[in-house]
Formats: structure tokens, C-alpha cells, sequence
């Protein structure tokens, strides 16, 4: 237990809309060790974001955390005060969001945006501050980063923006870096650059991450472990090797063989999951992915599977797996 | 110097006009800047022939019938002559409007046709600097009101504060200036009746006289900084960089006075513009119920008495403040957004 970095158990949160409660995140429990990287996969809307935002209190309403422990070192999250939460955002826990565009205040400088967390964490004076920034952003491989400290985020590629982004989060020496969907916005071509540059840093940093994305490709090379979501749950846990080889719930299966490979004859058509991800208001009784899974089962519609071992560190909430 | 301290709001407004003029000298680059004073000019070309044109036509056949008025009961066909060469009244309209025109460039915006001994820069001047120390303490209430109501409606969006401005502003934004004032005067009547303490109704010399007209002002413009301020902070506070500077663990007031705020302003600078640029045309209902002797008043007048000069006057006189209003607006912006390069 005492090993553990981040321990996420039962956590539900939920939206109180006026078309009724989004259940957005549904007893979710998973753990991150120390310096691990851990891959959230799942596609839009399935609750990867809003774990993310939960972990780091950051549910804004109509959102909330209704249920749950959030463990970070073994302190509760959820029990912090403000002064606490300041603290452990930046500070302890960092975050990288998707769209570096609109991630970036645009009338502030760079250099102004990264030094004022350095400043608020890190306790430095103007200078020091300063001096960190412009060696976070010359780590982060922005070239020319004196000179760049001066200018505004419209001056900056996509590429280079979502640089910025990581150096602002890794700044204050963060034990845990959330990166929701950080290459999602980018060009292919930049999406590898920056996922090279995020290992090394965190690697460099002994920074434990949590890599939440809908692209199984980007979490191949990346995590060490893997949490798979489906309608505000999880629904397997495994390693990656593990994951990739003998997929046990017919819904990450299913991922796997959409996913495009070149080994295919040209001209096959690419595989898509039939159906449409359950209304999170109204979610049918028994497994969610019941209604969409090629291996339904009459038990699957009345019953709620949990996840269970069915291998070695592997877990899935699935009554026929494999 | 005594006229000069009893129109020290308007001097202010002159010297703050004056600093910023410098400043644009100075900081915007000259390209951009006779971009725009070349824009100034044709506006003021296109603005003067549109009010010749209208007013021409439409105030009886070669403006003659202000000038009958001028001539008054004692008025012989010689003496009509006389004052129609005078104003040049027997030339064609194009002949006229050259002269208007030429005038102009020189700086003279010719004679009232109701009254000959008076300019129409004599009106003006004399009507602007009332215009001015009214609005000079109505725009800045108004902006004192109206823009941390609504930057606090906004943060604290959906609460009763929240749906309680709202009402208000609506309610001040929908109900026109002429009745708010038609109520005061209710109210002042009931109270003077009772020999209550009370404001006066109307009038204008005693530093008294610019309260109500002032705040009735203010309450109308206020109404709508709120709305706008509370909208455009919404629209900022529901931004991503927003969550960004809460995720870097920033506390709250920075987020809301440095992130957000600074941002929402820009869009309170664009309607700034034109509330000051209309200030030297003076508020019209405010003025004429009132009994103020700003330019609005004159212009009401002006355009009782078919007096195209003078009308010709205040329409030239207000597009050229909306024109370096919206210099000013742009200037600014650049200085607000850096992805908005002028300088």
C-alpha cells in the first residue's frame, strides 16, 4: 500500500444537468507506482477526462465528485482544503491538456505563464524564476528560449506550444504528470516528437504519468500499464504487454481490431465497433457494452459483470472473457 | 480663468485627448496612422455631403425659410436679398456645397441661418464643454457600476446576486432614458410638495443640477457594461487556459484578477469607443428635459429652426469623435491583445 503514488478507489462523478445526472465516472478504482507510467484508454465520452480533472479536483459545476477516495502518498485528495489543493496542483500533481491553442492564456508572455508556477511552488523570486523558465523551456527543446521567453503563445507552432505546456507542468518538479490526450491536437509528425520528448522528460524526472488517450498506438510505446474505460467504467486492467496479446474483454478486442495496420491486403475495410457508446443519464441494466459486444450473452443484459483477475495482473469486468 | 476652472472637466477631457494623441504619435507606426487619418477625411467628406444633400432638400427650398425666420416681422424683400447673398443662398447646391466645402478646410463651419451674428463654432463651443462636464461625471459612474457588477455576476453566475442584476440591468437597459427622467420628476414633485429634502428637476449652473442627470445617465449605460462585462467574463471564465491556471494551482483571485479579467476587458474596450465618442454630441432626452444648454439641446434646436448649419456642424463634429474613438479603440486593443498588432 505504502508504494503506491496515487490510488484511485470507487470514484463516481457525476454532472447534474437539467436533461438529468450524467454518470460520468462510475466506480472507477485504479493505482498508479511511483515513476509508472499508466495508459487510460477509452474512447470520447467515456470518462477518461473527467477521472483526470477528478484526481485534480478541478470538477467544475454542474460537475461533481459524489463518491470515492483519491488517494495521492496516501492522503485523500478529497479531504484537502484549499491551501492543500494549491499546493498539490502543480505542485505534487501537473497537468497537460489536449489543445495547447486554447490551453495558453494568449495575452500573457510565455516566460510570464511558466515563471508564475515556478514562483507559487518552487517559492523563487522574479530572476531565479526566470532563470528556472528559461532552462525548463531550453529542456523541452525550445530553440532559442532566452529570446522566446518574451513572446506570446500566437508566436508559438502547435508543436512548440504543447512544449511550453509540458515545461509550465514538469517546472515545479511534479511526482505526477495527468496528460490528457496531449498529441491529439497535433500534426503525425509532431505527435512523435512530442511523445519522445514526454518520455525522456518523465523518465529524467522520475515523474510518474498518467496518459489518457483514444489512440492504443500512442499508449503502446508509452505506458507500462493499461486501465481501458467504457461508459464511465473500467473495464479491463493490464499490462501493456499483457493487453496487446490476450485482450480479455470483447471490448478492448474490439479496439485492438480497429485499430489500422499496413499488414492488411489493400483495399480491406478498415474494422469499426458497430453501435453507439450508452446515454451515461439512462445506462441499460446489466454490462453497458452489452448492446454493442459480438459475444452478448442473455446474463450480460441482467447482470453487471466486476472486474476480476482472469491472468496475471490482468483484470476484466466480463462473465466470458477471451 | 474663470471660465477655464468652470469647465474643468472638458479641459480634462481635452488633455486626456491631447496625451493620447501624443501617445499614438509616438508608439503606432506611421503607416498605420495615415492609414487612418486619410480614413478621418473621407469620413468627414461623406458625412458632409450626405447632411448638405438631406438638408438642402429637406428644409424648403434653399434653406430660405430658416432665414425668413431670421427676418422676422420687419422683413422687406431687400432685406431678404440682402441676407440670402450673405449666406450665398442664390447659388446652386453644388456651388454651395464647394463653399461649404472650402470653408471646412479652413476650419469654418460658416454662420447660423436663424441668427447671423452667431458661428456655428460659437454654438458648439459653447454647447460642448456643458455636453462634456455632464458626461465627464456620467461615463466614469457608469463604468464604476456597471463593469465590477457584472465581473462579479459573472463569477458568481447563477446565484440570487447573479439573477437579481440580472433583472435589473434588463429592466434599466429596456426602459428608455425620457421615462426614467419623466419618474424622477414624480418623485422630486411628491417629495418638494412635502417640503422634503429634494433634487431639482431640471436646470443647469449649480453644481447641484448634475446629480440627477448624471446618475439617470449612468443608471442606462451601467445596465449595459453590466451585461456586457458579466457576458464577456463568462465567456472568458469557461476558456481552457482558464483551467489551466487553476491546474497550475494558482490561487483563486489570480486566476479571476490576472487570467480572466484581462481578458475580458477587451471587448468592454469596443464599446468604450463609441460611449465616449457620443459624449460630445451630449444625450438627447437627458439635455432637453433637463433644460442643459449642451450641444444635444442645440441640435434639438437646430433642427426646429431648420438651421443646416448647424446640424451640418454636430453631424460632422460627432463622426470625426467616432472616427478618432475608434483610432483610440484600435490603439488600445493592440496594447490589450498582443495577437492584434498595430504598433
Amino acid at each position: 500500500m505504502a508504494d503506491k503514488l496515487l490510488e484511485v478507489q470507487n470514484l463516481r462523478t457525476q454532472f447534474f444537468t437539467r436533461g438529468g445526472v450524467v454518470k460520468a465516472v462510475e466506480d472507477v478504482s485504479f493505482y498508479l507506482d511511483e515513476s509508472e507510467t499508466l495508459g487510460v484508454v477509452g474512447e470520447s465520452g467515456c470518462g477518461k477526462s473527467v477521472t483526470a480533472l477528478s484526481v485534480m479536483r478541478l470538477i467544475d459545476r454542474p460537475g461533481k465528485i459524489v463518491g470515492g477516495r483519491i488517494l495521492f502518498r496516501g492522503e485523500d485528495v478529497l479531504e484537502m482544503d484549499e491551501e492543500e489543493l494549491y499546493e498539490l496542483r502543480g505542485g505534487k500533481i501537473a497537468m497537460i491538456f489536449q489543445d495547447p491553442t486554447t490551453s495558453l492564456n494568449p495575452v500573457f508572455t510565455v516566460g510570464n505563464q511558466i515563471s508564475e508556477a515556478i514562483k507559487v511552488h518552487l517559492k523563487l523570486d522574479d530572476r531565479a524564476a526566470r532563470n528556472r523558465t528559461i532552462e525548463m523551456m531550453e529542456r523541452v527543446r525550445i530553440p532559442d528560449a532566452r529570446r522566446r521567453y518574451t513572446q506570446y503563445p500566437h508566436e508559438f507552432s502547435g508543436g512548440m506550444r504543447q512544449r511550453v505546456m509540458i515545461a509550465m507542468a514538469l517546472s515545479c518538479n511534479p511526482q505526477l504528470l495527468v496528460a490528457d490526450e496531449p498529441t491529439t491536437a497535433l500534426d503525425v509528425t509532431i505527435q512523435a516528437q512530442v511523445l519522445d520528448l514526454m518520455k525522456a522528460l518523465s523518465e529524467e524526472f522520475k515523474t510518474a504519468t498518467m496518459l489518457i488517450t483514444h489512440d492504443l498506438g500512442v499508449v503502446a510505446g508509452m505506458a507500462q500499464r493499461i486501465v481501458v474505460m467504457y461508459a464511465g467504467r473500467v473495464i479491463e486492467e493490464a499490462p501493456t504487454r499483457a493487453l496487446f496479446a490476450t485482450p480479455a474483454h470483447p471490448y478492448t478486442q474490439a479496439l485492438l481490431s480497429a485499430v489500422p495496420r499496413s499488414s492488411v491486403p489493400r483495399g480491406t475495410r478498415l474494422t469499426a465497433i458497430p453501435g453507439q457508446p450508452p446515454n451515461l443519464v439512462n445506462l441499460p441494466a446489466g454490462c453497458s457494452f452489452a448492446p454493442r459486444c459480438p459475444k452478448v450473452q442473455p446474463r450480460c443484459r441482467v447482470e453487471r459483470p466486476e472486474l476480476e483477475t482472469v491472468g496475471p495482473n490482468q483484470r476484466a469486468a466480463c462473465f466470458y472473457p477471451y | 480663468m474663470g471660465a477655464l476652472l468652470s469647465n474643468l472637466p472638458a479641459v480634462i477631457a481635452l488633455l486626456v485627448l491631447l496625451a493620447f494623441m501624443a501617445y499614438v504619435a509616438i508608439r503606432v507606426n506611421p503607416g498605420f496612422l495615415i492609414k487612418r487619418v486619410a480614413g478621418l477625411v473621407f469620413v468627414v467628406m461623406g458625412v458632409s455631403f450626405i447632411t448638405f444633400v438631406l438638408g438642402f432638400w429637406g428644409s424648403g427650398p434653399n434653406g430660405i425659410e430658416a432665414v425668413i425666420g431670421q427676418c422676422g416681422t420687419r422683413c422687406t424683400p431687400n432685406i431678404l436679398k440682402n441676407l440670402e447673398n450673405v449666406y450665398g443662398l442664390r447659388d446652386p447646391w453644388y456651388l454651395q456645397y464647394g463653399h461649404y466645402l472650402e470653408r471646412l478646410v479652413h476650419g469654418d463651419l460658416g454662420l447660423s441661418y436663424s441668427n447671423r451674428n452667431r458661428t456655428v463654432w460659437d454654438i458648439l463651443g459653447q454647447g460642448v464643454p456643458v455636453s462634456l462636464t455632464l458626461q465627464a461625471f456620467a461615463i466614469p459612474l457608469t463604468i464604476i457600476a456597471g463593469v465590477p457588477i457584472g465581473i462579479y455576476s459573472a463569477i458568481r453566475a447563477g446565484s440570487r446576486f447573479d439573477t437579481t442584476t440580472n433583472s435589473v440591468s434588463l429592466l434599466f437597459f429596456a426602459i428608455p432614458s425620457y421615462l426614467l427622467i419623466v419618474y424622477y420628476r414624480f418623485v422630486m414633485v411628491f417629495l418638494a410638495v412635502r417640503n422634503l429634502p429634494h433634487l431639482p428637476v431640471s436646470g443647469w449652473g449649480d453644481p447641484i443640477d448634475i446629480v440627477a442627470p448624471a446618475v439617470i445617465l449612468a443608471a442606462v449605460g451601467a445596465a449595459f457594461f453590466t451585461r456586457l462585462s458579466r457576458t464577456s467574463m463568462l465567456e472568458v471564465l469557461g476558456q481552457e487556459y482558464i483551467r489551466t491556471a487553476r491546474a497550475k494551482g494558482l490561487r483563486e483571485r489570480v486566476v479571476i484578477f490576472k487570467h480572466a479579467l484581462r481578458n475580458a476587458i477587451i471587448p468592454l474596450v469596443t464599446a468604450l469607443g463609441p460611449t465616449l465618442a457620443f459624449a460630445v454630441t451630449g444625450a438627447f432626452f437627458t439635455e432637453l428635459l433637463f433644460n442643459i444648454p449642451g450641444v444635444a439641446n442645440a441640435a434639438v434646436a437646430s433642427i426646429t429652426n431648420k438651421d443646416l448649419p448647424v446640424i451640418q456642424g454636430v453631424v460632422i463634429m460627432t463622426a470625426v469623435a467616432v472616427a478618432l474613438m475608434n483610432l483610440a479603440v484600435d490603439v488600445i486593443y493592440g496594447v490589450l491583445d498582443p495577437r492584434i498588432k498595430v504598433v
